[in-house]
This record gives C-alpha cells, structure tokens and sequence, in this order.
C-alpha cells in the first residue's frame, strides 16, 4: 500500500489534538524563550544558543529526547512529532543546535546497531548534558559520501574499534558547541562513522562565517584523532543515507513552518500597508503573490508531514519521501520568504525587520544536506528512473 | 591616442568643443586602463548600492568636490547651465559629449553628487528663483556644496505623493516637521531638497511644496539605515520644527509634485548616456 | 423510454474500505466494458450504455442520496469507489452530473422535477449541457444577460450562451437568466431547467484551439420554459446554482491525481523512448513532474484525512483546482520538450504515433487555467476567502 492509500484510507495525515497539543505548547515556549531579541542576540555569538534554553527544552519538553527510545531516557516519540516540533523551531528561528544534535547526530547513531554506543551516548543526549553532531562534508561541499578523504587507521593494539582519524570537515552544524563529533571518515573496508571527542588533542575548530546567522557551522580539521568505530556504512542505502533522510525530513518540516511564517508576515503587512488610499493587500498583484504561496506553504506542510509519516510507518517510500520533500520545500521557502521581502517593500530590505532573517535562513536551508537539483536527482534514482 | 574619443564628435562645433575637453582630462588625469573590451574582464562589484565606512564616504565626497571644482574651473562644470550663472549655455549634446570622452578618463567616482547634479539642480533650474540658483545650483555645480533628495518617507513610498511632513508658514518663513527615510548621502550633503505638504485641504497632489533644507539647520537629524546585507547606503532623516525662510521655497506654493516630476525624469536621461 | 433503475437494494455504505473495495473489483472485473471505440457515435452510445450499467447496478453517484439513485456512501468510501474507478481506467460519463447540474437539483428542485429528471440523468438516457458563461460575462458570472421574462406561467427567454460542454448532444439546459435589472446583478439571475429541443434553440458548435467542437454557442429566440421548470425561486437563481456535493469535488480530485501519476510514467517512457533519460535536465524535469503529481496527492490526502477526523478542511483544500490547472499545463510542455522537433507536428501526422496524445493535451490544458474559473480568479479567491486580503471588486 502505498502511503497515501493509507493516508486517505486512514487518515493519519491529519494532525491529532495531541499533535495540536504539542505544537502549541512548543509555540509557546518559544514565544518566550526565543522572541527576535533572542535570536539577534544570540546571532552574534559563536556559540549560537542559549544554554538555559537548551536545558529547558530537555527537562521541561524533552525535546531533545524525542527520537530517543525510552530506555535510554527519551520519548520514543514518532518522527511526525519530532517534525512539528522543528515546523515551530523553524517558524520562531530558534538557535540552537536541535538538528544538529537532536536530529542529525541522534539519526545517526541510532541508525547503526550498536549497543554500547547507544548506552553510553542517548541517555546524554536526551537530556540535554550532550551535544553532538555529524562531521561529513568536505571540501566538495557534498552530503553523498563518494568523496570523502578523511582516513579512519585501526590502532593496532585496540579492541578493532578504536582508530586514528586524519581529516578536514566544513559545514558542521554547531561544530563550535559540540562536545560528540561524529565524524565520517573512509577505512579499509569502506565508509565508517566514529565517535571522536571535539575536545581531543588534534582536533581544531574555527567558526565559519555563514549567510544565516541564526545557523552555526564550523570547520573542523583532524590530526591523527582517537576515535570509537560506530558502525561501517557499506552500501549507498545503509544506515547513514538513512540518518541523511531522516535529517532531510526534519529539515523540510523546519522550511515548512519558515514559510508558514513568512506567508503570515506577508498578508498580515499588505493588509495594514496602505498607498494610494488603500491597503496594498487589495491590489491583485500582491494577492496573486500571497496566493501562490499559500499554495507552496501547503503543499510544503504535506509533503514533509507524508515523509515524516512515512519514516514513521517504515514505508519504502520514505526515502523517495524526504528527497522529494527537501527538494521542494527548499525552493518553496525560498521563493515564499523572498515574496516575503517583495511585498514589504522597503522596509523588507532592512536590518531590523525580521523578513531579511528567514529569507537568510531559507537560502541557507535551501544548501544544507544537498541542494534541491542533488534531491531531485536522488528522486529519480530512487524510484528506478 | 585620443583620436577614438574626438571621433564621438558630429560637427565642427563639437569636434572643437572634444579637443578641449580632452586636453583637458588628459592634462589633469590618467586614461582609464580597465577599461574592458573583452567578455570575463572588468570590475566584478554589480552592487546597486555602494557600502563604505563613515571615513571612506567623506573621503570620497571631497575627492568628487575637487573634480567638480576642476570641471567647474575649465569651463566644464555646467555645459547645459544659464551663462548669467556661470553656466555654458550649450545644448544638451555638448553635455552628453563631454560625459562620453570623460568615461574614458580615470576620474574620481562622482556618485556623491549624483543627486545633487541629477535632481535638485534641475529642480531649481525649472522652479527656483534666482536667489535659489545662484546660492545653491551654482554652488552644486561648482563643487562647493553637496544636495541629497528628501521625497521617500516611511508612509509615502509607492505613492510619493503621500507624504505628510508638514511645512506650516510663520512669521519670517515656514516651519518643518517630518521624517524622510531612503535618503542617500545625507551624511555628507550641506543641502535637501524637500517635498513637503503645505495644504491639507485640498487633493493630495495640489497640496504639496518643495523646498531647500539646509542640512546643519536646527532641527534636522540624521541617522543611518542598516540594511539586509549589514550595509547602511540610506539613511533616515528627522526634521523637528526646522525654521527655513521663504525664499528657501522652490516654486509657487502647492506646486511641488511638478516640481518633483519633473526633477525625477531628468536623472533617467543622464544616467542613460553613461550607460551607452 | 427510460429503463426503470433497479432498486438500489444493496447498501454499501456500512462496509469497511477493504470490503466495499473487493465488491467494486469483482463488479468491475466483471462487467468492467474495455477501452471506448473511436467514432464519435459509437463512442457516445458505448459511454451511455457504461452509465446506465453503472446506474442499473447501483455502482453511480458515490455521494448521491439512494433514493435518487446514488450510494449515499461516506467519505472514506467514496475515496475508494473514485480510487478504483481510476485505477481500473473506467470511461468517463458523456456529461457531467457530478458537477454542478445533478447536485442542483438534488438540492434546491422539488420532488417532481428530483423525479422527473435524476434517474434518466444517471442512466445517462437523457444527456444534460450547463448554460452559465456568456460572451459579456465570464468570469464576471453576475454579469449575464440572457433574458428570461415571465409571461403568464412560461419564462421567455432570449439570449446567448457560450462555452456550453456538449450542448449539441444535450436534452436538457441548466440555464441561469437575468430576470432582474442588470444592476441587480447576482440578486436579478433565476436557474432553470430548459428543453434543448424546444424551438428557439441553435446550436453552433465552437471549434477551438484542438480542432475539436467539444463548445457550442446557444442562441434562444423567445424559447418557452414552463414555470414549472425553474430551480428555487423567482431572482434567487445565483444562490441555487451554485451547489456542490458533500465532498464530491475533494474525492474527485484525489482521483484525478492518481491518474495524473500514471500519465507522468508514460511521460517517462517517452523520456526513455527518445533516450534522453540520461540528461540531467530531463531528470530534473522529470523529477518536478513526480513531485507535482504527488503533491496534489498528498494536499488532496490531507484534505480528506481532515474530512475524515470531523475537521473542516483548511487552506490545503482551497488550492487543488488552482493547482491541478498549472500541473497540467506544465506537464504537457514537457511531453513537448521531449518531442523536440516533432512538437511541430499535428497530432494527425504518422511520425506522431501514439505520441500525438500530447500534442493534444498540450493544446487542450491551455484551457485548464481558464475554464471553469480563471487561474487569476481562483487567485482572488484564495487571497480574498482564505487568506482575508481586501477586495477589490464590486461584490459578488
């Protein structure tokens, strides 16, 4: 059954009054916890987030706990949850390194069978003491692995899970803050992801000066750095383009509430903006705009929610699911939050006012985890095309 | 070496008018050497808006005064302008001329006076008194004094005709309150020209007058506008109760959206023969 | 005449989806009637027997009450009886009762005209047009000015019709007329029911951009429709005509966007005909098409998935036409893409072959932003209903 045979047949699709429940009070406490002051402030940081806010959204939401199974102290929530819960973070621009960390790293290692990894690092994460993330890409600024130069050497007298790695990573999602990098790296016997300290001696790290602000990522370069085996990634559908997807959807869902919100923002100003007498909202041109992005919002909404519900449900579909709902709500953030600039005029195009950060964090979004075209492509390929 | 540049000339008249010019520019500047002919060359900066430092943009604006003066002093400061005035006296081609042979020179980036030379000069050319030319277009045109355009305002974009800062008449002149916003080289301009709304009575075009606003007057406020990409090009301008007298006053009261029609279509021409 | 109906004895509407799904195949494999033959009458006369198969047998009108003959079938199913319909590639009825004509008068006739004319509409014995757009009113519908004077017990009506589906082979008119002043606009309109075959009716067929003659135009000199045959009230007409089923439309939608992902797998094979399946543009082009496809998929899904939990369906549910008419159109300019040189060609010409078929559709989707609501108007509408910007317009 395909998955929306059993969306239509069962209506899952539909969000709950739990999933109600959830998103409105995550959308509360960010509205508390991360109005624009706090993003602004928090944008001219290295560090780019608000340690009691991160400690908040453990203990009181468990938020970083949701992916995480319950017996290493998460809420073995479905990723459907996860994803409402990044639409708000996207919506509020929340900084802080939840995809990194909660989604990315937390995918990734719960993607790999691998029971001492999973006890000695999820209890950490789930609440918060830990922070983590994926150290993939490289100078050719890819997220499809068959590039990759970074060298994992067993050491000899380990227990052949212990290595020494040599490399350099860019674009590591809150490289700066990290405590886990986890870091993919090529063996002798292919693609392995290993655990190394961001603290270790041979480990530099240096902020990246990014477009978006409200999102850090470092270069990190390694020098014969100890580093734990987590588990080998042998083929190209294995346990990392698995993580990947996963990192895809939740990402799609966090474009899907930025462009809820610019679409908002947009109809909200062309309905007080007035010239020539009248509010500009009721000239055609600005309606057709807004128009055409309700059209993109939803269609957004729907096609991360069927990845998520589809990653939920172990369909076949989900891979083919969360490309193709990267790829689209990629272009349609974009387009909605430049729409977004347009419409304001002026004013759009100013520092203080809040269009220019979404329209930063959708160009930026727009590359992360492999641009729409790379997304497109690995539709094609996945459906056998 | 110049023969390419007195080519640009037509007539007789002109080709005498081209040979001075270029004697001119070549006495006191460098021919331009990037000056690019072939496809992948040429400076890479596309911004619409040049973004400076405070200390670059002033360093700037002095160096375009200078060429000014140095245009001015050879007799090519106002081509187009009334001789009573100091001005040339020529037709429109004599000006476009001389801007074509100069783009070939090594000159100062003159876009501190753009709006200066480009809109309110023009302005006071159709609708100020003599009194406004002489003191402020000659001065423009001279390279001593700088002018900037105070039309935009947060309420009054789209629809310019919008504007609300008021000019009430007082005893020796009239009194300003407003605020501009989108104002280019207000930092450095020692003169605005502003269109402002005297009549409140009647339709929204028929009530509006231009005026000088000298920008060290009482009462104006300066302050840079940041935008997305962390630049600050614009600038907003506060004007609380500034005293300005009426020979300040650029036309006959309640015409003032002619005058800003009017001085608002010359630029596109200028800025048109600099492209070709 | 008209066949009696079979009683439509069997309920369906308590079975759960995997059941009412079964029966559907089984019927279907059964008395499913093969692909239509091409001549214009014989296809006609083979649609008009699959519809009076389907009415006899109580497989017509999912969301019609079955007192009309319909299956009075809940949301859920009537997802399914459109899903399987697709599927199994069932010819389309020869005129539209879905729309707008049978939801009318199930909804605002009385009971003798719901018996005189739903069951011979649903066995197709009796083919129905729909007479709204006009040369001076089309998408200002309000406009219209086709004049109906009432003249004792009989309206009068004189005017011109535009746009009409099928009316050359229709037996009756859902007709809106201008009863009120012109400035009374949508206050001054009635619906009625008008005889296709009285006197005073031409029908001109319109030849459009296909070569087809798939619109008329209808003129009425001072054609007689009794009293009897009006739709609701004298000047209430706008209100009455502007009916839709349940969720008809939602379900239907959903339909229309299953098939639309087969056409974009023949859509592949042409890409793969043409060996142009490894060109990365075409990939690409390819891939946007699967994502549209699926997109109206899932928007319809949530729309029904909201149905079905008792919520009233949000935004999602107000930009399907908007977006089917766009997928359409871009689908075919791909088809055409693919064709290189051969899209100058008719799709009469032998080097076409099957291929024609998108030569066609290209033509033909150029009025899927236009029909039935403009693209710019759905546009309003959205902007307008959904989103709460201002109008800009009289009122309709």
């Amino acid at each position: 059954m395909t998955a929306t045979q059993a969306l239509s047949a069962g209506g899952t699709l539909a969000f709950t009054e739990e999933h109600e429940e959830l998103r409105s009070v995550v959308r509360r406490f960010l509205a508390d916890r991360s109005p624009e002051t706090e993003v602004r402030r928090l944008m001219e940081t290295i560090e780019g987030y608000d340690p009691v806010t991160w400690t908040m959204m453990a203990e009181r939401l468990g938020l970083q706990g949701l992916l995480i199974p319950a017996e290493y102290g998460g809420a073995s929530a479905g990723f459907v949850e996860l994803q409402i819960v990044c639409d708000e973070m996207g919506r509020a621009l929340l900084c802080a390194p939840f995809l990194a960390s909660a989604v990315l790293a937390t995918s990734t290692l719960l993607a790999f069978d691998n029971p001492r990894a999973h006890e000695t690092y999820l209890p950490r994460l789930a609440d918060g003491s830990l922070i983590a993330t994926l150290a993939m890409t490289e100078a050719a600024g890819s997220w499809s692995g068959t590039d990759l130069t970074t060298c994992a050497v067993a050491v000899v007298d380990g227990d052949g899970d212990r290595f020494e790695l040599t490399g350099d990573k860019v674009f590591v999602l809150d490289g700066m803050v990290a405590q886990l990098l986890l870091v993919v790296a090529r063996t002798d016997s292919g693609l392995g992801v290993f655990a190394v300290d961001a603290d270790a001696p041979g480990v530099a790290r240096e902020p990246m000066s990014t477009l978006d602000a409200t999102r850090k990522q470092a270069r990190v370069s390694l020098q014969n750095v100890p580093g734990t085996l987590i588990g080998v990634d042998d083929t190209s559908s294995g346990p990392l383009s698995a993580a990947l997807d996963r990192g895809a959807a939740a990402l799609a869902a966090e474009q899907a509430g930025g462009a809820r919100r610019t679409l908002e923002m947009a109809v909200e100003y062309a309905k007080v903006r007035e010239q020539f007498g009248r509010p500009i909202g009721s000239y055609q041109a600005i309606k057709h705009k807004c128009a055409d992005m309700l059209l993109e919002v939803e269609s957004s909404t729907s096609a991360a929610y069927a990845a998520g519900w589809a990653i939920d449900e172990h369909s076949s579909e989900a891979g083919v699911l969360a490309s193709l709902a990267k790829a689209y709500c990629s272009e349609a953030y974009y387009h909605c939050a430049a729409e977004n600039i347009q419409i304001h005029g002026g004013i759009g195009f100013t520092w203080e006012y809040p269009a220019q950060l979404y329209f930063k964090r959708a160009r930026s979004s727009e590359a992360l985890l492999g641009s729409p075209r790379h997304h497109r492509e690995l539709l094609a390929q996945r459906l056998g095309i | 070496m110049y023969d390419d540049l007195a080519a640009l000339a037509s007539t007789t008249d002109e080709r005498q008018f081209a040979e001075r010019a270029i004697e001119f520019l070549s006495r006191n500047v460098e021919r331009r050497v990037d000056q690019t002919t072939s496809w992948g060359t040429g400076p890479e900066d596309l911004a619409l808006f040049h973004e400076t430092t405070d200390e670059e943009e002033r360093a700037d604006a002095d160096a375009a005064k200078a060429w000014q003066r140095c245009r001015w002093e050879a007799g090519f400061g106002w081509i187009t302008g009334p001789p009573e005035h100091g001005g040339g006296g020529m037709p429109q081609r004599y000006d476009s001329l001389y801007r074509l042979i100069e783009v070939a020179f090594d000159v100062p980036d003159m876009s501190p006076l753009r709006l200066g030379l480009g809109t309110v000069v023009p302005a006071l050319v159709t609708s100020g008194s003599t009194y406004l030319l002489d003191r402020y277009a000659v001065g423009i045109q001279r390279g001593d004094i700088i002018g900037c355009q105070l039309f935009s305002e947060p309420e009054a974009g789209s629809d310019l005709a919008g504007v609300r800062t008021k000019a009430t008449r007082i005893e020796d002149g009239w009194r300003i309150t407003g605020q501009k916003v989108w104002t280019s080289n207000a930092t450095f301009s020692d003169i605005g020209l502003a269109l402002v709304r005297t009549d409140l009575d009647v339709s929204k075009h028929r009530g509006l007058t231009m005026f000088v606003i000298p920008m060290d007057a009482p009462g104006v406020e300066v302050r840079p506008l940041r935008q997305m990409t962390g630049g600050a090009s614009f600038t907003e301008v506060f004007l609380s109760d500034v005293q300005v007298s009426d020979d300040l006053r650029v036309g006959d009261v309640g015409s003032g959206w002619r005058v800003a029609t009017s001085a608002l279509s010359k630029p596109m021409r200028r800025s048109l023969t600099r492209a070709s | 005449m008209t066949a009696p109906v079979k009683d439509a004895g069997v309920d369906r509407s308590r079975l759960s989806e995997h059941e009412f799904a079964g029966e559907l195949k089984s019927f279907l494999g059964a008395r499913h009637p093969g692909r239509p033959p091409r001549g214009t009458a014989e296809n006609l006369a083979f649609l008009r027997a699959w519809q009076a198969t389907l009415a006899d047998e109580g497989w017509i009108a999912p969301a019609w009450p079955r007192r009309w003959g319909g299956m009075d079938l809940p949301v859920a199913l009537q997802a399914v009886y459109h899903r399987e319909m697709t599927l199994a590639r069932t010819p389309v009825p020869p005129t539209n009762f879905v729309g707008i004509v049978g939801p009318t008068i199930l909804t605002n006739g009385t009971d003798a005209q719901r018996e005189r004319y739903l069951r011979p509409m649903l066995r197709a014995d009796e083919l129905w047009c729909q007479g709204f757009s006009e040369p001076e009113a089309g998408s200002d519908l309000a406009a219209l000015r086709t004049r109906a004077v009432l003249d004792n017990e009989v309206y009068r009506i004189t005017g011109r019709k535009i746009w009409t589906s099928k009316a050359a082979i229709a037996d009756f008119m859902l007709l809106l007329a201008r009863t009120g002043s012109l400035e009374s606009r949508s206050r001054g309109i009635t619906c009625m029911i008008l005889d296709m075959n009285a006197p005073g009716v031409a029908v001109r067929p319109l030849r459009d951009i296909t070569g087809g003659r798939y619109f008329a135009e209808v003129s009425f000199d001072d054609v007689e429709v009794p009293v009897g045959n009006r739709i609701g009230d004298h000047d209430d007409g706008w209100r009455s005509a502007r009916v839709t089923l349940g969720h008809e439309r939602s379900t239907s939608l959903t339909a229309a966007a299953v098939r639309y992902q087969r056409v974009v797998r023949d859509l592949i094979e042409l890409a793969r005909a043409r060996n142009q399946l490894d060109d990365e543009v075409v990939r690409q082009e390819l891939a946007r098409l699967i994502t549209g496809a699926r997109l109206l998929e899932l928007n319809g899904a949530r729309v029904l998935a909201q149905v079905l939990h008792g919520q009233t369906p949000g935004p999602v549910s107000s930009v399907s036409r908007l977006q089917h008419g766009l997928f359409e159109q871009r689908l075919h300019e791909v088809a055409l893409d693919l064709l290189g040189a051969d899209a100058m060609l008719d799709a009469r010409d032998p080097r076409l072959a099957q291929d024609g078929k998108w030569v066609r559709g290209f033509l033909r989707t150029r009025a899927s932003t236009i029909g039935a609501g403009t693209a710019e108007m759905q546009r309003n509408t959205i902007a307008e209903k959904v989103l709460g910007l201002p109008a800009d317009r009289e009122e309709r």
